[in-house]
């Protein structure tokens, strides 16, 4: 094999694994705002992002304030550009954050903050 | 001057609104999952926290996550070339290290689990239907870093395989 296809291959595998680490450390990164911005009662935070800030009055902040668990899944293999987190509702339940990966600004979008379950 | 002064207050308030062990999680999982693809064996031991350094045993113990063999009872699994060391780092076509891509693009959850201060992480990788689905590797936030803290086997979770 020639030299430069050894290093064109290393730096591809060096790229998606940045790539993978890079979404989902901005995935984080907009959970980590979102419940910031939730649990200081940031309306213009989620109107800004085309979220209707009436999440924060239904139970969302609550559950954002005595949150102590939350489960974060990332799927590349099936969807590489959706990505959910899911946190307990205080009065049971789980409250679900969808988001999706938009390509053309290469950034998470929050598209459905939702209430499941009981 | 002023310029690097400005930088630095900008870098600390853009950083303000993040969780730091939240924030530092993925990274930590990256270097986890490498250290294993590539049967890294001494790093990935540095990965665990001295079984004496946990703090607060009894606090921990009562999180609602499985903590049931020690840093130390891992490790020497490990050592004995037992069910750790096959499910993770053997030839096997089904131990971790053969089954995750180098690529670093799998499917990963992170649970976290909050007590006071106390947070810790259980990270699954694969699908769900994946061998390496069936092992919970549970990480502890403490001193400002993650450390792995022990690791599940859990077959009845990994579905039909």
């Amino acid at each position: 094999m020639r030299p430069y296809a050894v290093i064109i291959i290393v730096l591809l595998a060096c790229g998606c694994t940045n790539e993978s680490l890079s979404r989902k450390r901005a995935m984080i990164a907009l959970y980590s705002e979102a419940i910031t911005a939730a649990a200081d009662g940031d309306s213009a935070w989620f109107a800004s992002r085309s979220i209707d800030p009436g999440i924060l009055t239904n139970g969302f902040r609550t559950a954002v304030r005595s949150n102590e668990f939350t489960s974060f899944a990332y799927d590349p293999e099936v969807d590489a550009d959706r990505g959910s987190v899911i946190m307990p509702a205080a009065a049971g339940g789980y409250w679900v954050l969808a988001m999706n990966f938009d390509e053309s600004v290469h950034r998470w979008r929050i598209i459905r903050i939702e209430k499941s379950g009981r | 001057m002023p310029a690097v002064g400005f930088l630095c207050a900008l870098m600390f308030f853009s950083c303000a609104r993040y969780d730091a062990p939240l924030m530092s999680l993925a990274a930590f999982e990256t270097r986890l999952s490498r250290t294993i693809v590539t049967r890294d064996a001494r790093t990935f031991f540095s990965f665990f926290i001295p079984a004496k350094a946990v703090k607060d045993v009894a606090a921990l113990r009562a999180m609602p996550f499985r903590f049931a063999l020690d840093p130390g009872d891992v490790m020497g699994s490990f050592a004995d070339k037992g069910v750790f060391f096959r499910r993770i780092f053997s030839d096997f076509a089904s131990s971790m290290a053969s089954e995750l891509p180098a690529s670093g693009a799998y499917p990963v959850r992170y649970d976290i689990h909050r007590k006071a201060a106390r947070v810790v992480a259980c990270i699954r990788y694969g699908g769900e239907r994946s061998h390496a689905h069936a092992l919970e590797y549970v990480a502890l936030w403490q001193g400002g870093e993650w450390r792995l803290l022990t690791i599940n086997i859990d077959d009845a979770s990994a579905g039909q395989r």
